[in-house]
């Protein structure tokens, strides 16, 4: 046991009378977690602090730091079986100054039981780092890392819960499921926990306009994406695809249906101008058909339909068309202008002019035939109230 | 004759109704169409700027602008049962709102998790023998009510021990460290101030407040400032509330380590 000598007050008689206090605390804990059924404590007895809903701070930077842990939630949470100490590693000290960030590699010391090994989420972070998202090039550094997303800016801790079936609530969807898992497998907590994993994973745990919210969440910042070389995703808000979502059509295609069909994952999004990439032209077909998925929604796809453009010209068709001063840039505009001399054909800077020119028809067909339209109707109105004064004379 | 006059009359009225019943929807219609066309909310083509919407105003619009109670990217589900707004409140939160304490790095967030439990002039305004009339009692911020009860455990309860004195018809009215008269005529003249009347002003809205507030021993302790029985709480939670080994903790040490090389799990 180290102790640094900085007491206020106090000697080595009131060291032992506060180790017996916390080492009682520790044999004790206050706190049990329930989860599937099994009652767990809280083994390191972080709830004697953390349970109170009012425990955080503004930090130095401004940022909310909330400390408060809801023990239901989190034993319900897919990450509670794990003591606090499996994630939150080199905390040994009160005040928690030398926490470390939260790193999601970490081994949690529950063998993963397909290859018997302790369990980290390595794999996952690994195809993140090159991915689009990720920054794992040191001879090619992204710029501006801090726009980057970590683990937790799309990923929270998330409640398991059965899923919906067949046989009615997910409550007795569970019952009738696990009454037939626990004859071979007998222990109770486990069939439940394991029936947990597997039907959260068969969810969709976010609805598509939630899917659409957490990606615009920095994809409609169009000032970021520039810095990016990125059109707003606010060209997608222009589009058959993001009516439907908005009009909460059933299975409305969001970001996941394109950008991570059948065989892709999410924490591997690559750019479209990566063969890897699900929107690259060579895997346009298979995305727009999804064959083999639960929704299939083009079957009928072809190379000349997935190769149409889904997203609406933004601003790299009018950066190529119009040139820079057609746009109030505030932020460095020169990656933005690069990638889209890359990125757009003659044939789209084509399409772009013909549709600029339908644009620009409409915008002065449309307002002359209201005008016109306004006009008739109030000289027509003033012709009938003359009309009406004269007869009345 | 006057029957014929009034039936033309009549037809004339219809014939401007129904005009203008035409107008209006079309010119609606209009204004709709040309809302589409001149201000999409986003369009192709329609690039616009590519300055945030923060770029003017800087950190401050984008403050005003987060109304999340929990900020993106904070892992664990929460509830935001602290935050929730109050109809019956000390006036100190307006301004510091539910973490004032920032300072000390070692009582920082456990003083922050107390102001779920109590008002901050219970341990802010001390009870003094010239104020016979202040007591401490459970109050529901949301409704007024009253209570020597304790509901809900661990920071999670319907009410917060408050200071309170009796008001009018013998109703208890929350102590505040400035009346809200003088809290409004503050916000309201605060703009016209220069530095040095800004300075005599706050020196002024916390006068009311104690020089040294209750520290956590002081309460933590038999017999200490808070008398948790008469709060309601059960003898066992009592007995836990007057030996509590965290305030200790805090009273007798900078820094605790803690200790690892005792395995009380067992695993």
């Amino acid at each position: 046991m180290r102790m640094r000598d900085t007491r206020r007050s106090g000697s080595y008689a009131a060291f032992k009378i506060m180790l017996a206090l916390l080492a009682a605390a520790l044999a004790f804990p206050l706190t049990a977690f329930s989860a599937g059924g099994e009652i767990r404590t809280d083994t390191e007895n972080c709830l004697i602090c953390h349970r109170y809903p009012g425990m955080g701070r503004f930090d130095e930077a401004g940022v909310k730091r909330i400390y408060y842990i809801n023990e239901m939630k989190f034993a319900n949470s897919v990450h509670g079986k794990l003591k606090c100490t499996n994630c939150h590693v080199g905390l040994d000290k009160i005040p928690h100054t030398d926490i470390r960030k939260v790193d999601c590699t970490t081994q949690c010391h529950l063998k993963e039981p397909s290859t018997e090994r302790e369990f980290s989420h390595t794999n996952m972070v690994e195809k993140y780092n090159h991915s689009v998202h990720g920054n794992s090039d040191p001879n090619n550094p992204k710029p501006f890392p801090e726009d980057l997303p970590t683990c937790t800016y799309c990923h929270d801790n998330s409640i398991r819960s059965p899923l919906e079936g067949v046989w009615g609530t997910s409550q007795a969807l569970a019952n009738e499921t696990l009454s037939r898992c626990v004859g071979c497998h007998t222990k109770d907590h486990w069939a439940q926990n394991y029936y947990l994993h597997v039907t959260h994973r068969m969810r969709h745990l976010r609805s598509q306009a939630e899917i659409i919210k957490l990606c615009t969440s920095c994809h409609e910042d169009s000032e970021k994406m520039s810095r990016h070389g990125l059109d707003s995703i606010a060209t997608f808000k222009d589009t058959f695809h993001w009516n439907l979502v908005k009009f909460k059509v059933k299975d409305a295609p969001d970001c996941i249906s394109c950008h991570v069909p059948i065989g892709f994952t999410t924490h591997d999004i690559r750019p479209k101008y990566d063969q890897a990439s699900s929107v690259n032209k060579r895997n346009r077909v298979n995305t727009c058909s999804n064959q083999g998925g639960i929704q299939s929604c083009h079957p009928g796809a072809t190379d000349d339909f997935a190769g149409g453009r889904v997203h609406a010209y933004g601003t790299k068709a009018q950066l190529v068309v119009d040139g820079a001063q057609s746009i109030a840039v505030e932020a460095d505009e020169s990656l933005l202008s690069e990638r889209a001399r890359r990125d757009m054909s003659e044939r789209e800077i084509m399409n772009f002019k013909i549709l600029s020119y339908i644009r620009l028809f409409y915008k002065i067909l449309i307002p002359m035939v209201i005008g016109f339209m306004v006009c008739h109707q109030t000289l027509d109105l003033l012709a009938t109230l003359r009309k009406n004064r004269h007869n009345s004379h | 004759m006057k029957t014929t006059h009034l039936d033309q009359k009549l037809a004339k009225v219809r014939l401007r109704l129904a005009k203008i019943l035409l107008i209006v929807p079309m010119v609606v219609f209009g204004l709709w169409l040309l809302k589409l066309v001149y201000l999409p909310n986003v369009g192709s083509g329609k690039a616009g700027t590519l300055r945030s919407s923060t770029a003017d105003g800087g950190i401050f619009v984008k403050i005003l602008s987060d109304q999340q109670l929990v900020p993106r990217g904070h892992f664990h589900m929460v509830d935001e049962h602290v935050s929730a707004q109050e109809t019956y409140q000390v006036l100190c939160l307006n301004c510091h709102g539910t973490y004032p304490h920032r300072k000390e790095k070692k009582t920082r967030a456990v003083l922050n998790f107390h102001g779920g439990i109590m008002d901050c002039t219970v341990c802010h305004v001390r009870k003094d023998p010239a104020h016979q009339e202040r007591y401490l009692v459970w109050l529901n911020h949301q409704t007024g009510q009253t209570s020597t009860h304790v509901e809900g455990g661990f920071g999670k309860y319907p009410a917060k021990i408050a200071l309170v004195k009796m008001g009018a018809e013998s109703k208890p009215v929350l102590v505040q460290p400035v009346s809200e008269g003088e809290a409004k005529a503050f916000l309201k003249l605060k703009e016209q101030f220069t530095p040095d009347q800004m300075a005599r002003a706050k020196i002024k809205l916390h006068e009311g407040l104690s020089q040294k507030p209750v520290f956590c021993t002081e309460c933590h302790k038999k017999d200490g400032y808070l008398n948790f029985s008469d709060l309601g709480f059960a003898p066992n939670r009592v007995d836990n509330l007057t030996s509590n080994e965290i305030a200790r903790m805090i009273e007798n040490y900078e820094t605790f380590y803690i200790p690892k090389e005792i395995d009380f799990t067992g695993q």
